[in-house]
């Protein structure tokens, strides 16, 4: 299972490493592999042992995507939001990095020019669309309980509780987690990954689905940049090896700087729909 | 229907996500087929599908009882992830997403497979 929401992992799903060191898998702590029972590895999957004890049964080729569900109901989703003409955006990071003080002052700085709706994902409390509400804003707060991701029913189910209405912009915030809601896809126009410099400037290569999922990359708390040793080339370097398509904003949510570049995106962005 | 969708309105966990969603889709296809028993899935597992194989299994070994699919043996094919180069036109094996084209250095690169997360066929009853 995941490691961001800190849920129950099998033995050997962690790989503890040393820079140059081969790949290994161990348990926590460095645990000696000695103790290990639980046998599988990748290479005992490769091979194809299909049906080889069943030649009883009738075979069904069903090749179909196993998300096949999430997907169809965000493409739902995405086809209300274009029918309505909803730019949706997905705000997904890891948490920490800014997401609802950065929507805060979007939507502060926009609202009697946009119509806005938030969807807040949070594990738990109802604090971020208090925020959001405070705002001025409509807004829907999902918890997942123990779910560290959104998926494509629960903004189908808030969308419907929300009743947006057309010519709009969502903001959809996502758990605070730069795993899980990579596969995902809600439906949302586009997705925007945000990364703040008091994180390491390595994170696109060490969550590279993430990122390469994302259409656009917002770096957060560029006022903290004299403190701390984050260098923006080389994050964006790395996000770009990952990902070609991205488009970048530096920023700082708290004090205002670099902001007019990402409220002109989504000005230019919503009045194209 | 599987007694996890029944007991809670969401998934939660992203390979316990996935494992639930293999077994509504397995159980959606057997009642078509008019069978009642599982004996066996084939999963298309690709290396960059951003799913962690042993968690998938930890998660599917939790959430199989009670389902169609019980007593069913898992046949993964790990796919492993091919890029081809956009600049010399070569295919490579690709360990992460990142990966630069080994011959020519170009980032320039096209996924051909390794994204897979397919349910491929069942033996059923």
């Amino acid at each position: 299972m995941c490691d961001t929401c800190g849920c129950g992992q099998p033995e050997d799903a962690v790989t503890i490493k040393k820079p140059g060191e081969a790949i290994f898998t161990s348990e926590n702590n460095g645990v000696s592999l000695d103790n290990h029972t639980h046998t599988h590895s990748h290479n005992h999957h490769s091979h194809n042992h299909q049906h080889s004890n069943h030649t009883h049964g009738k075979t069904i080729h069903v090749e179909t995507d196993i998300l096949i569900k999430n997907n169809l109901t965000a493409e739902r989703n995405r086809g209300f939001f274009e029918a309505k003409k909803i730019l949706a955006l997905n705000l997904v990071s890891s948490p920490g990095s800014g997401k609802t003080t950065l929507l805060e002052k979007t939507l502060l700085k926009l609202k009697n020019d946009i119509l806005f709706y938030v969807i807040e994902g949070d594990q738990q409390t109802m604090n971020d669309a208090d925020r959001i509400n405070k705002a001025g804003v409509p807004v829907v707060q999902i918890n997942t309980g123990n779910g560290c991701h959104l998926d494509g029913k629960m903004i189908n189910d808030a969308v419907k509780k929300l009743e947006p209405e057309g010519n709009s912009v969502l903001f959809i915030e996502n758990v605070g987690n730069l795993v899980c809601p990579s596969l995902f896809d809600l439906g949302e126009s586009f997705r925007v990954v945000i990364i703040s410099v008091t994180e390491g400037d390595d994170k696109p290569i060490k969550y590279p689905t993430m990122f390469e999922s994302s259409d656009v990359c917002i770096i957060n708390k560029i006022d903290l940049l004299p403190y701390v040793n984050f260098d923006i080339a080389k994050a964006k370097e790395y996000a770009t090896q990952i990902n070609r398509r991205l488009k970048f904003f530096e920023l700082s949510a708290q004090t205002g700087e670099g902001l007019e570049n990402w409220f002109n995106w989504i000005g230019e962005k919503s009045s194209k729909f | 229907m599987c007694k996890f969708y029944t007991q809670q309105k969401y998934s939660a966990m992203h390979e316990m996500s996935i494992a639930l969603s293999i077994i509504e889709l397995a159980e959606s296809e057997a009642v078509k087929a008019n069978s009642k028993k599982i004996y066996d899935i084939e999963l298309d597992i690709g290396t960059l599908s951003g799913v962690e194989i042993q968690s998938l299994e930890f998660a599917f070994e939790a959430v199989k009882s009670g389902t169609i699919l019980e007593s069913a043996d898992v046949n993964l094919n790990i796919i492993q992830a091919e890029g081809l180069c956009g600049e010399c036109g070569r295919t490579f094996a690709m360990q992460f997403v990142y990966d630069n084209c080994p011959i020519c250095r170009s980032y320039n690169i096209k996924l051909l497979k390794g994204k897979e997360l397919k349910l491929k066929s069942l033996n059923v009853e």
